[in-house]
């Protein structure tokens, strides 16, 4: 199979997939092979073009936790191409199955030359982790066990109004995150910023919320969480350095979480339109931003991933004590 | 900063815990995985036997040497088992006004109180402040505190919160006293100025409760310049199931959550691999509390 017939890949440009085409190689498993385990070196990504492969995690106790299982068009194993971290899952193919291997060192061997099918591919990839990262949350929301003494009230305040944030940009890149940015390249991202400091408590999206821009934190913590009936359930907290809203703002679909400051915090916000712009581009500034943010998104899905598993053990422990 | 570990569960031996996984309290003194520092300040530990003479009173081990050469440490954790263990490697700011001595070695524990705690994290501008929290320390404790840890005082602070610090807590009691300390570290903070981010990652076990808390005030707000160490949440990790031990060549608790018998928390996992391990949530306890002859390790959230 051609990679243009891939729909995951359809829309990149001839060129991009001439490169992605001699970068990748034809895997095939028998049902029930392991592709990889949970705690491997990443070494590379999986487009499946045939059968499927069920994705589980394990739990505190050693037990599997079910997290998805991926069919023909689906991407598999493509976190450690965004942070080159350890395998988060394991991955067996739940039937026969087979597609194209794009290598890790292939890959990385393409973007340090500014190959823009690394950039396009890591887009792509981005935008299915971030698909991820709602899926797990939806598990995590469909899973009656939580943690009740866990809960916290909903925020009470509006986001203030923003105001120029020109003067941001040494703060900026005194964040160890943004610390490899340039002066330049830090004055232009303030330059499409707004600056909002937000008092503690107060509410910076509603779940189901359109997703209208992405913020920096640069003091102080952001909470993200899942409404419960009786309160929200903390998913995490990003702090100086991390972006809150990602994941809707990369896969264009509406915030999975609530979003609240968790203490006063200073933040850029970054319209939707000036992100999108921002993503169109293939500069030095475009790159150092995405790749940050591609990154945070595994960290969030490797979180919400054993947040999930969390909730499961707690619902072994609550079934078992019925016994 | 420093790495500890709690361990609360069937009898384990302590070499086990400090020694044999990949990533080991010990090996956490010089190659930490989620921490930039080293930690030679000190190691201490307090472990509970509960078939021991006097079970209610844990054996206690504390050195400035660098753990990792003490083969005094070595031996004893060879020999001796434990069903709940407080252990905790020192890391401190490469300051010279730092002082490195017995006295502020953790576990903190005075006597006749059962209950054992050690702190990863520190109190900013704490010499400011640390005169204020008098008005909330027992005389008696006041007169104890030996050391110059911000760390000796938070444990004093607990201590003096519990009905009767001379007997075993129990999981509620005690997380009432953590609650109402950091409040009161809270407070005083506010009447000083002081708003600089101030973590207070606890481990706190009577050798039947364990609480640990991940905790931070003020968090992410920094001065212009990031501080040593890390500016991120710090971390504090936990497991459970049963049979802690060796298998299938991984160090790990085994026989699902549905019937755990144990808990290990620590400040980062003790394995490489970190698949069966999970965060404490920020700003939250993990306490550790028998259900039958099951241990159940519950969250709760700390609104101080």
């Amino acid at each position: 199979m051609r990679l243009a017939e891939l729909p995951l890949l359809a829309d990149l440009d001839p060129a991009a997939l001439a490169d992605l085409e001699l970068a990748a190689t034809p895997f095939a498993a028998k049902g029930g092979e392991t592709l990889f385990r949970q705690g491997d070196e990443a070494c590379a990504l999986y487009i499946l073009t045939h059968g499927r492969i069920s994705i589980a995690s394990r739990t505190p106790g050693d037990e599997e936790v079910h997290v998805v299982e991926a069919g023909p068009g689906a991407m598999v194993g493509e976190l450690g191409l965004l942070d080159g971290g350890r395998r988060s899952a394991t991955a067996r193919a739940a039937s026969d199955c087979s597609g194209i291997a794009i290598s890790l060192a292939r890959f990385r061997g393409l973007a340090a030359i500014g190959r823009p099918a690394a950039f396009a591919l890591a887009d792509r990839i981005r935008i299915g982790v971030a698909q991820r990262f709602r899926a797990t949350i939806t598990a995590v929301a469909a899973q009656s066990a939580y943690e009740e003494a866990l809960l916290r009230s909903a925020a009470s305040y509006a986001l203030p109004p923003a105001s120029p944030a020109n003067d941001l940009a040494p703060m900026l890149r005194g964040l160890v995150r943004f610390s490899g940015l340039s002066d330049a390249d830090a004055v232009a991202l303030v330059a499409i910023s707004e600056r909002i400091d937000a008092p503690l408590g107060s509410r910076i999206a509603t779940a189901g919320d359109a997703p209208d821009a992405i913020y920096i934190v640069l003091r102080g913590a952001v909470r993200t969480g899942l409404p419960r009936a009786n309160g929200i359930e903390p998913i995490a907290v990003h702090g100086p350095g991390e972006f809150a809203g990602l994941a809707a703002m990369i896969d264009r679909e509406p915030f999975p979480l609530a979003i609240e400051t968790a203490e006063a915090a200073i933040l850029l916000r970054i319209e939707r339109v000036a992100f999108e712009t921002l993503r169109s581009r293939t500069d030095e500034l475009a790159h150092r931003v995405f790749d940050l943010a591609g990154q945070q998104l595994v960290r969030d899905l490797r979180r919400a991933t054993r947040h999930l598993g969390r909730a499961e053990a707690l619902a072994r422990f609550r079934a078992g004590g019925q016994g | 900063m420093c790495r500890m570990l709690g361990y609360l569960g069937s009898p384990v031996p302590v070499t086990d815990l400090l020694y044999a996984p990949d990533s080991s309290l010990l090996n956490q003194t010089i190659d930490a995985q989620m921490l930039g520092m080293l930690n030679l300040a000190g190691f201490g530990l307090a472990a509970w036997d509960s078939v021991s003479h006097q079970p209610t009173e844990p054996f206690l081990y504390r050195s400035t040497q660098v753990a990792i050469f003490d083969r005094n440490l070595k031996a004893l954790a060879g020999k001796v088992k434990t069903d709940a263990m407080l252990a905790h490697v020192r890391g401190v700011p490469y300051n010279p006004g730092v002082q490195i001595s017995e006295q502020n070695v953790h576990p903190f524990r005075f006597d006749g109180v059962p209950l054992a705690m050690a702190h990863n994290g520190d109190l900013a501008r704490f010499r400011e402040m640390r005169f204020d929290l008098l008005d909330h320390i027992r005389p008696e404790f006041a007169a104890r505190i030996q050391g110059s840890t911000d760390s000796e005082w938070i444990y004093a602070l607990i201590v003096s919160a519990l009905d009767d610090p001379s007997v075993r807590p129990g999981p509620d009691a005690l997380l009432k006293a953590v609650t109402h300390a950091f409040a009161v570290i809270r407070g005083v903070r506010a009447a000083h100025g002081i708003a600089q981010s101030s973590s207070a990652n606890i481990i706190a076990c009577d050798g039947q409760s364990l609480i640990a808390t991940r905790f931070t005030f003020d968090f992410g707000c920094f001065d212009a310049r990031a501080l040593q160490g890390s500016t991120e949440f710090l971390s504090q990790w936990y497991t459970l199931g049963r049979d802690y031990g060796l298998h299938d060549g991984e160090w790990k608790l085994t026989g699902g959550a549905a019937n755990a018998d144990s808990v290990i928390v620590a400040s980062e996992p003790l394995t490489r691999d970190v698949s069966t391990w999970v965060e404490v949530p920020e700003y939250a306890a993990l306490v550790v509390r028998l259900d039958g002859d099951r241990r159940h390790a519950q969250l709760v959230a700390l609104d101080v």
